[in-house]
């Protein structure tokens, strides 16, 4: 991809308005939406035809009104690894986030609401397309939220809480380093110091990262 | 009857015929005291029958005694002839009601030829019939007797005279009782003797069949009552259908019991079977290829009670005589006003006994009410499980409508306003930041839609199953939960749902009431049965008939067929536990992502 040419994306949804209201927006936002499709044996076909650098798929679609958007995903994962995918959901499920994040990077998994919160929207769609893997918020704070009998989050300082949930949103240290306003080499201690205590590998990985730590995070 | 006077006159006038008269009602008496005691120790009728043919022998010295009731049945179906020894009697020629006798009690090696049990009509040439048309003790030896009905038995035993005597017990004539000697013949006076002594002898029968009337009476009434402990635990229908077919065959049957219902297509169905069986036999099955003269045929078309003597008579009755059948009595199953069924019972040997129809009518009346509660009840319960799983598709439909519906044209309009906003000239800034409040707010509604769709329906339950569902209760919870799930796959919904709402209730009571600081929450599936117990260290006290969430519960896991129980004693936590029925194949399909 260069930087010159607005980055290709095929957007799926049955819900005809809004899939226009989000192509409308990506189009605006420097993205140039190549097509638009209501089921996924359409995004499939269209994915295929037009090998996009992102697709963004609305999880439930008919004609189950189920899945079918997780599994369309995984086939153009297959297909197409270079293809940044983002599914869009009504409600967030740490399983299906586990599911799609285990496919690799440049994964998006997000509550469909976060459409409206436009400029956020429009800088994680840039983050997924340039690689990262990203969890929507509301389900990670849930799974930091989630109170334990003997927690073994309880060995975490507060800081290091907010470490861990922006880890397991898919942020970089950098970019955790700017949400809380300290330096990267301040982020990469709090870091280790998590890995550490909570016993998880060192990830070379970013997406592998976010795996881990949303693994750690449910079953606990 | 007073006693006798035996010490008088002391031994001078020893032979006497005042002093063998003495001894005889002496006897008599003794006899009389021996029967009665065996009455009132709760003697079965038979062994009261055995004991006054037995005490009757000795006293009159015959060699043999029979004890016989005699009743009045209108020719039977399929047994030209009841079994025993062939008849003399002409074919035809019956326009009386046949009288029969059965042999109930006996005295003397006579048992082979003529056992407990047997009948046989009442025939010219017969002391009993003489007995019984002359209402009167009736004497026959000699030739007579010889070539009576009886020729051949009589020849084999060394019949020489055979006395019958009528016995009445209140008032009606209950039977026959028989002597037999081989001697020449019974001394003059013998019928009177006898007589005297049956005269007595009733009573004590009449006590013992009383005593068995209500010894039966509580006999079914415990049948019943057992049945009905069945009902109330909520057993299924099949299974009180085999044990009222079993109480059957307790009480009458001497081989064979069966239920049979009528549907209303006309065919039938066996319901259940106790004792003999047979390639046709199959529970649960239709009831097929049964003999048009034969008792699921006739009950069916009469309503009534009908039996079958002897199988070998009855066209097309081959099976049952294979399956080691002789004879059967069915009795009809009327369920508020209509025929539903039959109740059947079977025997290897000889006709079954003449006042089976009377008493199984009764029996299988009761049965009705039994039979009528469990398919009530049965009905009842798929009602209640339809309408559970109605209002949970219900629920489950307007949680889609919200989420797919509602949620998806609120994000719509939000991002319509956002582009609205993002149009307006930097002119207008207040105009931009009002659309921004406003599109604000609308995302407000939109994460409240949400909520409100989360809680009418846990979309999550049907796509990621129990398992995953409970887990993320279990992170929502304002008291810390330890959620152990060993679930494989996925249950049938309204298990699912069912059980969910179980934790999600105990959960919000254990934050909301219970004060409670841990709760711990387990799921496991295991022979057919899901097991959950939900149990928090809080103040206890819960009361299930104030806390209207609990008593639904209960209610939604009973309408599953399940078991819900509450222990919530004050100071000591509260605890529920569940019991679900899982079918084996009711499983929903697997969305393949719950680990």
């Amino acid at each position: 991809m260069t930087s010159s040419r607005a980055p290709q994306v095929v957007l799926a949804d049955d819900d005809v308005l809004l899939r226009e209201g989000i192509a409308s927006l990506l189009d605006r936002s420097g993205f140039e939406v190549i097509g638009q499709a209501g089921n996924s044996t359409e995004l499939l076909a269209l994915a295929r035809s037009a090998r996009p650098e992102l697709a963004v798929i609305d999880i439930r679609m008919p004609p189950g009104h189920g899945t079918e958007g997780l599994q369309a995903a995984r086939v153009i994962r297959a297909e197409l690894p270079e293809t940044a995918i983002i599914v869009l959901s009504a409600h967030v499920e740490v399983n299906e986030a586990m599911d799609l994040l285990a496919s690799g990077e440049r994964l998006g998994y997000l509550l469909k609401s976060r459409v409206t919160d436009v400029a956020e929207f429009i800088d994680t769609v840039k983050r997924i397309t340039a690689g990262a893997a990203v969890v929507d918020p509301s389900l990670v704070q849930e799974l930091v939220r989630a109170r334990r009998w003997r927690d073994p989050l309880d060995v975490l300082s507060p800081r290091e809480r907010e470490v861990l949930a922006l880890m397991a949103e898919g942020a970089s240290n950098a970019g955790i380093a700017q949400r809380i306003f300290v330096t990267e080499g301040t982020v990469e201690k709090h870091v280790r110091s998590i890995l550490t205590k909570l016993d998880l590998p060192e990830s070379e990985t970013e997406h592998r990262r976010v795996l881990a730590v949303l693994k750690f995070l449910e079953a606990r | 009857m007073n006693a006798p006077e035996t010490g008088a006159g002391g031994g001078a006038a020893r032979n006497s015929p005042g002093q063998a008269r003495l001894r005889q009602l002496a006897d008599q008496q003794a006899a009389l005291r021996r029967v009665a005691t065996l009455v009132a120790g709760g003697a079965r009728p038979a062994e009261v029958f055995t004991a006054v043919a037995d005490e009757l022998g000795h006293l009159i010295g015959a060699e043999a005694t029979f004890v016989s009731r005699v009743d009045v049945s209108s020719p039977s179906r399929g047994s030209p002839e009841p079994p025993g020894p062939p008849t003399a009697d002409p074919p035809g020629e019956r326009r009386e009601p046949e009288r029969h006798v059965t042999v109930v009690g006996s005295y003397g090696r006579v048992r082979d030829e003529v056992p407990i049990g047997f009948r046989t009509g009442l025939r010219p040439g017969m002391a009993s019939n003489a007995a019984i048309q002359t209402r009167h003790s009736a004497r026959i030896n000699g030739e007579e007797l010889a070539n009576g009905p009886f020729g051949a038995i009589v020849g084999k035993l060394g019949v020489r005279a055979a006395i019958a005597t009528p016995i009445v017990v209140e008032g009606r004539y209950w039977g026959v009782t028989v002597a037999a000697t081989s001697r020449e013949d019974f001394p003059a006076g013998t019928e009177s003797r006898m007589a005297d002594f049956m005269e007595l002898a009733a009573t004590a029968i009449a006590n013992a069949q009383a005593d068995q009337e209500l010894r039966e009476l509580a006999d079914t009434q415990a049948a019943l009552r057992r049945l009905a402990m069945l009902i109330a635990r909520g057993e299924p229908p099949e299974v009180v259908f085999a044990a009222a077919t079993r109480e059957a065959l307790r009480h009458f049957g001497n081989g064979t019991a069966r239920m049979i219902r009528y549907e209303p297509d006309g065919t039938a169905t066996l319901l259940a079977n106790e004792g003999t069986t047979g390639p046709h036999v199959r529970v649960g099955q239709p009831w097929e290829g049964y003999p048009p003269t034969g008792l699921t045929a006739t009950v069916l078309r009469t309503g009534r009670a009908v039996r079958v003597d002897d199988y070998r008579g009855i066209p097309g009755g081959e099976p049952y005589l294979r399956e080691g059948l002789r004879s059967a009595v069915g009795t009809p199953i009327h369920v508020n006003g209509r025929l539903w069924g039959m109740i059947a019972v079977g025997s290897g040997e000889g006709p079954l006994p003449p006042d089976t129809e009377q008493r199984m009518t009764q029996f299988t009346g009761l049965v009705a009410t039994a039979v009528a509660n469990a398919q009530n009840r049965a009905d009842l319960m798929t009602s209640r499980a339809r309408i559970v799983a109605a209002a949970d598709e219900t629920r489950r439909r307007i949680e889609r409508d919200l989420h797919d519906g509602t949620q998806q044209q609120l994000v719509s309009l939000i991002l319509e306003l956002r582009m609205v906003q993002a149009a307006v000239p930097a002119g207008l800034g207040e105009l931009g930041s009002k659309l921004s409040r406003l599109a604000e707010r609308l995302a407000g509604v939109s994460d409240q839609v949400r909520e409100i769709s989360h809680g009418i329906h846990p979309a999550i339950l049907s796509s990621a199953g129990l398992r995953s569902a409970l887990r993320a209760l279990g992170r929502r919870s304002a008291v810390p939960v330890d959620v152990n799930v060993r679930i494989e796959g996925r249950l049938p919904e309204s298990v699912e749902v069912g059980a969910y709402y179980v934790v999600s209730e105990m959960l919000t009571n254990a934050a909301k009431h219970a004060r409670a600081s841990v709760v711990a929450v387990d799921a496991e599936t295991s022979g057919g049965t899901l097991r959950l117990r939900v149990h928090d260290d809080g103040i206890g006290g819960a009361d299930p008939g104030r806390g209207s969430g609990l008593t639904g519960l209960k209610d939604r896991i009973e309408a599953l067929g399940g078991v819900f129980s509450l222990h919530s004693p004050e100071g000591g936590g509260t605890a529920v536990s569940c019991k679900l029925p899982v079918p084996a194949d009711g499983g929903q399909p697997d969305a393949g992502h719950d680990q």
